[in-house]
């Protein structure tokens, strides 16, 4: 034992030694209930929210607030000068802080699918016409990440253009992706002549951020099937591919999930696949889902039918299956029919033997 | 090692009463010193947002007793005469606003952009509102929001600026000087948070008009996350518990009158949109003087439930009005398309 630690001992003659009476017992227990009470007292008030300290301690000290759109920004000279329109506005920069301040609620969709940065900017067109076009820029985390926010906002029915391989165009607007950015260009009105600089403005902002040879190589994964072709075809809802960054169908942690939508005779359904690090995980998460299923009042049913390994739940004629092959764990989402969940699943099961052998 | 409390045996280790009452003594000290210096800095209120050194609890009751719990939903696509007829069929504006009123208008000007996208109050509904309560003797209207990003261009842009100056209304540009801290008692999340009470001030009639629209946060913004805009402050932190702030929203302050503007419905990808098919003709204007009753109709034209947006349920809970609508016994008027 350490000198430290050495038990203690009497520095002059003899004490009178008695036992710890009474007195010094409750002396004792009220010492520790104060220790305990300041404990508590500490625990509680850290515990209470209080957001006006929260958002000063993000904010830092008084006057070092930051101007709302006011960062400067490498993405801003995309938005310089393009063909057909001039400047009605300066560009204006939002980064994770202040993203809100310019798309309030919609904030978050981008802040979970890894939002970097956004660029925004009003033009006019130069022929004179009283029109307007927005444009925003969004740099997100990776090729992934845009086509998240992309495929969540992605309008039902809208025409797909071929100007990238995710882009589509409403009566007033141009949406697309180029690597890891995505872009918005919204007009105030669908008349013809505003329709008509869309396209030209895309292809401009197009060919400013194409990504170079060597950062599409890095990009794309050797050996790993592109996501969209592990959706079987028949059925398939055309454009309905999306991207869950995070908490696919509510389960908190799931995450990189795609989706994809299914009319399968009278039937609907979605089929969803994500592809994890290995087959472990696969597993892992194919057992987090069914206990999120469970959890949430779906019961296992006999569906012998189903491909080998399926795990086919309902609840209240909604039904789901779940099966994993290697690192891949697919499956179907709110089917409307027992046959629709055994026949989709079949199909993704078939697709993923394909693809991923 | 012994428990504590346990009869130490004789000899050199052993403890004596007097070491035992000197350490007791230097724990008690330790724990009341560490106690007293906690107390001493903590900082129970919380930074300061405003100067006023005063901390509000509310922005004050406005609505009108006399016609308390009524509700009209018109049928139609002309916003004017559709509000014209609905607020006739509440009792008539003079129900409302009398001689010598000061009407502050709370519309949703969240964002630059045109009213042809939906995302904000329809200018002109705005100003046939403004201009039914100077007919009505109102000594002043006002119109105000608090966008955080470009205040002057949201209202340039959304035709508000231009609705007011037409109409003889006063914009509130929402500047610092407008803004102090508010305590909502019982609440949680509007703690000492700076809100633009500086608006309200001679107020003495608070009327909502705000659009249907689909929200990704909150589910739906109608009137009660209307009054989102009137917190100032790095509000987005509330957006973990939108629900919550909504409600406590719904307790800051009861209106005279809310206008919720259905005739084309934000449907989806809200509360900004972009798209003009995000919008669908709903052809409705629902006029209450419960935002919750409101809020709760509003929901029928986005085609969503009451489970599917809390916050008007916990409204209700609160008391801050009726999430069953139709214990309003709505007036409904059809004026045709």
């Amino acid at each position: 034992m350490s000198t430290l630690f050495k038990p203690f001992r009497l520095r002059r003659g003899p004490k009178r030694i008695t036992p710890v009476g009474p007195a010094e017992r409750r002396a004792g227990y009220a010492v520790l209930c104060v220790l305990l009470a300041v404990l508590a007292y500490a625990l509680i008030k850290q515990s209470q929210f209080n957001p006006a300290v929260v958002a000063a301690l993000r904010e830092g000290p008084a006057g070092a607030k930051k101007a709302s759109g006011a960062t400067a920004s490498a993405l801003a000279p995309v938005l310089d000068a393009l063909p057909g329109v001039f400047p009605l506005s300066e560009v204006e920069a939002f980064d994770p802080d202040t993203l809100s301040d310019k798309i309030d609620g919609k904030a978050e969709l981008y802040l979970s699918s890894g939002f970097k940065e956004m660029v925004w900017r009003a033009f006019g067109p130069t022929d004179g016409d009283k029109a307007r076009f927005d444009i925003y820029v969004y740099d997100m985390a990776s090729p992934q990440s845009a086509f998240a926010v992309f495929s969540g906002q992605r309008r039902n029915g809208a025409a797909a253009l071929g100007l990238t391989e995710n882009a589509y165009s409403t009566g007033n607007a141009l949406f697309f992706t180029v690597g890891s950015r995505y872009l918005e260009i919204v007009a105030d009105s669908d008349a013809p002549a505003v329709k008509n600089l869309l396209d030209p403005l895309g292809a401009a902002l197009l060919a400013k951020l194409s990504p170079k040879l060597g950062e599409q190589a890095a990009n794309a994964q050797e050996g790993e099937p592109s996501p969209g072709s592990l959706f079987p075809k028949p059925g398939l809802i055309e454009g309905s591919l999306r991207l869950a960054m995070s908490d696919a169908f509510g389960l908190e942690g799931f995450s990189n999930v795609y989706t994809a939508d299914y009319k399968l005779g009278d039937a609907e359904a979605t089929g969803f696949v994500s592809i994890l690090p290995d087959e472990a995980q696969a597993q892992t998460w194919k057992q987090n889902v069914l206990k999120f299923l469970l959890d949430n009042g779906y019961s296992q049913i006999k569906a012998d039918d189903a491909p080998e390994g399926a795990v086919v739940l309902e609840s209240s004629g909604a039904f789901e299956a779940v099966l994993t092959r290697g690192r891949l764990l697919y499956g179907v989402h709110e089917a409307t029919s027992r046959q629709a969940a055994v026949a989709l699943a079949g199909a993704l099961d078939k697709q993923a033997r394909e693809k991923m052998r | 090692m012994s428990k504590f409390g346990e009869t130490q045996p004789r000899g050199e280790s052993a403890l004596t009463r007097r070491d035992f009452i000197k350490r007791a003594a230097g724990a008690s000290v330790l724990a009341l010193s560490a106690g007293a210096l906690y107390a001493g800095l903590y900082d129970g209120r919380g930074p300061s947002p405003g100067d006023t050194g005063k901390i509000l609890t509310g922005l004050g009751d406005f609505s009108v007793p006399a016609v308390a719990g009524r509700m009209a939903i018109v049928r139609g696509t002309d916003r004017a005469a559709m509000l014209d007829r609905a607020v006739a069929a509440l009792g008539g504006i003079e129900s409302f606003i009398q001689k010598g009123d000061r009407v502050l208008i709370k519309v949703n000007a969240a964002f630059a952009t045109p009213p042809s996208l939906g995302a904000t109050t329809n200018p002109e509904l705005f100003a046939a509102m403004a201009r039914m309560c100077l007919v009505a003797g109102a000594a002043g209207v006002f119109v105000t929001d608090n966008p955080i990003n470009n205040p002057e261009s949201c209202f340039d842009l959304t035709g508000i600026a231009e609705a007011a100056a037409s109409t003889g209304a006063r914009l509130i540009i929402p500047g610092e000087g407008l803004f102090s801290p508010l305590t909502l008692p019982g609440g949680k999340l509007l703690v000492d948070w700076p809100v633009m009470a500086g608006a309200f001030k001679g107020v003495t009639k608070l009327i909502a008009v705000a659009p249907v629209k689909d929200h990704a946060r909150a589910g739906a913004s109608m009137i009660l996350k209307n009054f989102y805009g009137l917190l100032g402050g790095r509000r987005n932190v509330f957006h973990q518990n939108i629900a919550g702030i909504i409600t406590e929203l719904s307790l800051l302050a009861k209106p005279t009158l809310c206008v919720l503007d259905g005739t084309r419905v934000m449907l989806t990808n809200g509360p900004t949109g972009g798209s003009l098919s995000d919008l669908k003709a709903a052809d409705t204007l629902i006029v209450s003087t419960d935002p919750v009753a409101a809020d709760a109709a509003g929901l029928e034209l986005l085609e969503r439930s009451l489970s599917d947006v809390p916050y008007i349920q916990m409204a209700d809970a609160a008391g801050a009005g009726k999430a069953d609508y139709k214990l309003l016994n709505p007036v409904r008027i059809n004026l045709g398309a």
